[in-house]
């Protein structure tokens, strides 16, 4: 099962930070970019990236949890919570590569990205469309696309 | 003979940021530069400085002389020998 | 209380260690909105007349505002205090993310005041506010700094104002860093930190910020980057090229301040434009908070003798005053020169203006080598600028004298030097000569902080043709609405380049989503009004008066001497008459202090009565 997850072009990106706004007023009624699921990292001042959870094929945050409060959505790959279950021990944040996954500041479970209804404002607010909702094999086709355009710019006038 | 300077993305068109151009006596407007220019660089020109209308984009910014033409006859502002026109991305600076 | 605020104003004073918490009231938010309008009301009521800048009575006000930390595109917040610079009022807006991070940390209003007995910095955990030592943080640069107070309190997230070497010295144009590089940057809040023997404000923010009407902000915001994207100057000058895409046009009217105030156009100025910089240095765009302009370039010099140089900018304001002024035409120096503005930490476009006045000083013979230490300080010397301007940092040599700004350093070399010098009120203008932008010559003349573009920035208009910049007529009443219509975005905390997408019903549109009560156009207007009449009665109180409204005799008597503008000079006649038309338009009497009628008619009659005392019969 090939997931759509949401990607950063850092190339792209210009550390705005309207995906984190967009993202804690979708889900947390709020503007906070600490409620945010997918979160910006700014590395100044070359580096401006926002990073949301990437649906791991073998999610170690899923192997990972003690309580087995964590599973994998069959349908779309996202990472499902079940808050009665988790409390907020934290073993899932040390076992993610990404740092993708974190502690929900009031709740106290965790929580990640989980592409909204399949529409994600932060994607739809993106000012640079630096953000897309897309599938690794859509990347690497784009990729393959772009380096051959590229080479052979002076063919296409 | 008109100069014609150009600047942004018109250079990679141009080949070059200046130019020199010979109008015919009886129109030596803007336009007509325009249009000479636009016969000798086509396609590419037009699409970057013309919008669907046909009209300049409004993003581009002409000077004859450092004045610019919206403050004068706009396209028919007339030229004399010498001159140079300058076209230019909108210019804020701040 | 209104949605958008946290509803309070934050208290420091480095004399006695307090810290206290007040609320911001509901009065303040209807009359003055946020920003510029409360940080200007408070800084009038709270500084007495007369009181020296770089004493404990001066104030710091960091103002954020109702767009501040929301999704809709803003600024960061607004700095007021009075300048050791000018003597006068001074409000800067800074740009990147410590204002946001303040009012998540609950706090809308920062006042520090008094001084501390040694170096100190701020350290505001939401809630928590502490005075901590900074002794080990006095001496180092903006940079490290930063990085310092980042990791001794263990989060990179923070966010840190900061102070280098050139506020800790009192330079009088030192400025306030945060972020990477973003700055209040002119008139010298550096110095009054640096005076309070404040080093550095770091802030933790992890609170909410509340809406009125969230779902329809976002509505809104569907269309308005719609807009944005459609409008030249937002969807395609200011991204693509940013600033510095002033550099052709301002040369090709013969309006780019060059040779220290003596010409119009910079022989080589396609070397420093914007085209130049994308080919050659830019490697990336940066945004402040949610803005869809990007107007920012990060840019890296990769050979030369200045390799490795790291700037982000430079910007239209800088490359006219480290490459115009003193006839610099290499890219790479200049972006070399604006890296030791901004690790020393003062504002680069006064520092150009010192050392090309001391160019244009040394050239005549006014000073020599003696006095330069044996740097040849010509015009296009290139290394001597990067030179001297780490002096000016450091306050060593002439750079001393020159860090004084360019008005006390003329009165301290003497010799002919006053005639030469150029600052209006004090402050070294903007990137424009008002000969050959008559709007601009204006503006900068009445402008609050002094010879600034930014309180009317008419330059835009005039740049582009939207009016004629060889024309007198009119332009007094198009600056008082761009004026009060800016002064709404000081308050909002909105940033000057979204200018063309924000006209007077957007900002009535946009206003109450945030808020959550409606101000209309004429509201506004009265706010921006409002505005400039408390920063004016706060300079009148300086002694600011209509004899302090004019460029330097030069501007009147020497036109431009060659170039698209050749000939420009400012008529007398005609400015006088522009000034008369523009105190009459203001309400304000004919030495162009505000009369009673007008304050009193936009609910400021104390004031009214406190100017009293400097209305001539």
């Amino acid at each position: 099962m090939v997931h759509k997850f949401i990607m950063c072009n850092q190339e792209k990106c210009t550390g705005c930070g309207t995906c984190e706004l967009a993202c804690s007023v979708t889900k947390e009624k709020t503007f906070n970019p600490k409620m945010s699921r997918i979160r910006l990292v700014r590395i100044d001042p070359f580096i401006d990236m926002a990073i949301a959870c990437r649906l791991c094929e073998d999610p170690p945050c899923v192997a990972s949890c003690p309580r087995d409060a964590l599973r994998q959505s069959e349908e779309n790959g996202v990472i499902i919570v079940n808050d009665e279950k988790c409390d907020g021990c934290g073993w899932c944040i040390e076992a993610c590569d990404f740092g993708a996954i974190s502690i929900h500041p009031d709740k106290k479970t965790v929580v990640a990205c989980d592409l909204c209804d399949g529409e994600p404002l932060c994607v739809e607010m993106c000012t640079r469309k630096a953000l897309e909702l897309s599938t690794l094999n859509t990347l690497s086709n784009k990729t393959r696309n772009s380096v051959v355009k590229k080479l052979f710019r002076f063919l296409l006038g | 003979m008109v100069v014609v300077k150009v600047f942004g993305n018109l250079k990679a068109i141009f080949g070059t940021s200046e130019l020199e151009i010979d109008v015919c006596y009886e129109d030596k407007t803007v336009n007509s530069v325009l249009n000479v220019l636009m016969k000798q660089f086509g396609e590419s020109l037009r699409r970057e400085l013309l919008d669907s209308t046909g009209k300049i984009k409004a993003v581009y910014s002409i000077l004859v002389n450092g004045r610019n033409i919206a403050l004068m006859s706009g396209l028919n502002t007339r030229l004399e020998e010498n001159d140079t026109v300058s076209i230019l991305p909108l210019v804020e600076g701040g | 209380m209104p949605a958008a605020y946290a509803g309070r104003i934050l208290r420091v004073n480095l004399s006695t260690g307090k810290v206290t918490k007040q609320p911001l009231t509901n009065e303040l938010i209807k009359k003055w909105l946020g920003g510029k309008g409360i940080g200007t009301w408070l800084l009038y009521n709270e500084l007495k007349p007369g009181i020296n800048p770089l004493s404990p009575e001066n104030k710091l006000i960091f103002a954020t505002g109702p767009a501040t930390g929301t999704i809709v595109p803003h600024k960061g917040y607004i700095l007021c205090t009075k300048s050791p610079l000018t003597g006068i009022y001074t409000s800067s807006s800074s740009g990147g993310y410590f204002g946001g991070e303040l009012k998540r940390a609950g706090c809308d209003v920062l006042i520090v005041e008094g001084r501390a007995e040694k170096p100190r910095y701020l350290w505001i955990d939401d809630e928590v506010v502490e005075i901590k030592g900074a002794e080990h943080l006095w001496g180092k640069n903006t940079f490290e700094t930063n990085a310092m107070v980042k990791e001794e309190l263990g989060d990179e997230e923070i966010k840190v104002a900061r102070i280098g070497v050139a506020g800790e010295k009192l330079v009088k144009f030192a400025s306030i860093l945060n972020d990477y590089s973003r700055m209040a940057g002119r008139c010298g809040p550096g110095a009054v930190m640096g005076s309070k023997n404040l080093k550095a404000i770091a802030v933790r923010g992890t609170g909410n910020v509340e809406v009125a009407k969230a779902d329809e902000l976002i509505d809104f915001m569907r269309e308005f980057l719609e807009t944005v994207k459609e409008t030249p100057s937002t969807g395609t000058s200011y991204p693509m090229w940013g600033t510095p895409g002033g550099v052709n046009g301002a040369n090709l009217q013969g309006v780019f301040p060059t040779r220290y105030w003596h010409k119009g156009t910079l022989k080589g100025f396609e070397n420093i434009n914007a085209e130049t910089m994308r080919k050659r240095i830019v490697v990336k765009d940066k945004a402040c908070n949610t803005c869809p302009v990007n107007c920012s370039k990060v840019v890296r010099v990769k050979s030369g003798p200045y390799m490795g140089a790291v700037l982000e900018g430079p910007d239209y304001e800088t490359l006219y005053s480290l490459g115009g002024l003193p006839e610099n035409t290499d890219l790479n120096a200049i972006v070399r020169a604006q890296e030791i503005c901004d690790t020393l930490g003062f504002d680069a476009m006064t520092g150009g203006n010192v050392v090309a006045f001391a160019m244009d000083c040394y050239e005549r013979g006014i000073i020599t080598s003696k006095d330069t230490d044996g740097l040849e300080l010509t015009f296009g010397n290139k290394d001597a600028l990067i030179q001297m301007l780490e002096k000016v940092g450091k306050r060593e040599g002439l750079g001393d004298i020159l860090a004084e700004g360019v008005r006390e350093a003329a009165k301290r070399i003497g010799k002919g030097a006053e005639y030469l010098a150029v600052h209006i009120k004090g402050l070294e203008p903007a990137g424009y000569d008002g000969r050959g932008l008559k709007g601009v010559a204006l503006a900068f003349a009445v402008a609050d902080r002094g010879a600034d573009h930014l309180t009317g920035s008419i330059y835009t208009y005039e740049m582009r043709g939207d009016i004629d910049r060889l024309a007198y007529n009119g332009k007094a009443a198009f600056l008082k609405d761009c004026e009060e219509r800016f002064a709404v975005f000081d308050a909002m905390v909105f940033c000057r380049f979204l200018r063309d997408v924000y006209p007077w019903n957007i900002l009535t549109k946009v206003i109450p989503l945030l808020v959550g009560f409606e101000l209309n156009e004429n509201e506004l207007k009265a706010l921006g009004e409002r505005i400039v009449n408390v920063a004016r009665a706060f300079n009148v109180r300086e002694g600011i008066s209509k004899k302090d409204d004019y460029w330097p005799e030069r501007f009147f008597k020497e036109p431009l001497p060659d170039g698209p503008s050749k000939g420009q000079v400012i008529d007398k006649e005609e400015f006088n008459k522009m000034l008369s038309e523009y105190y009459k338009l203001r309400g304000w009497d004919e030495n162009g202090i505000p009369s009673k009628e007008k304050l009193a008619s936009l609910g400021l009659g104390d004031i009214g009565a406190q100017l009293e005392p400097y209305r001539k019969e």
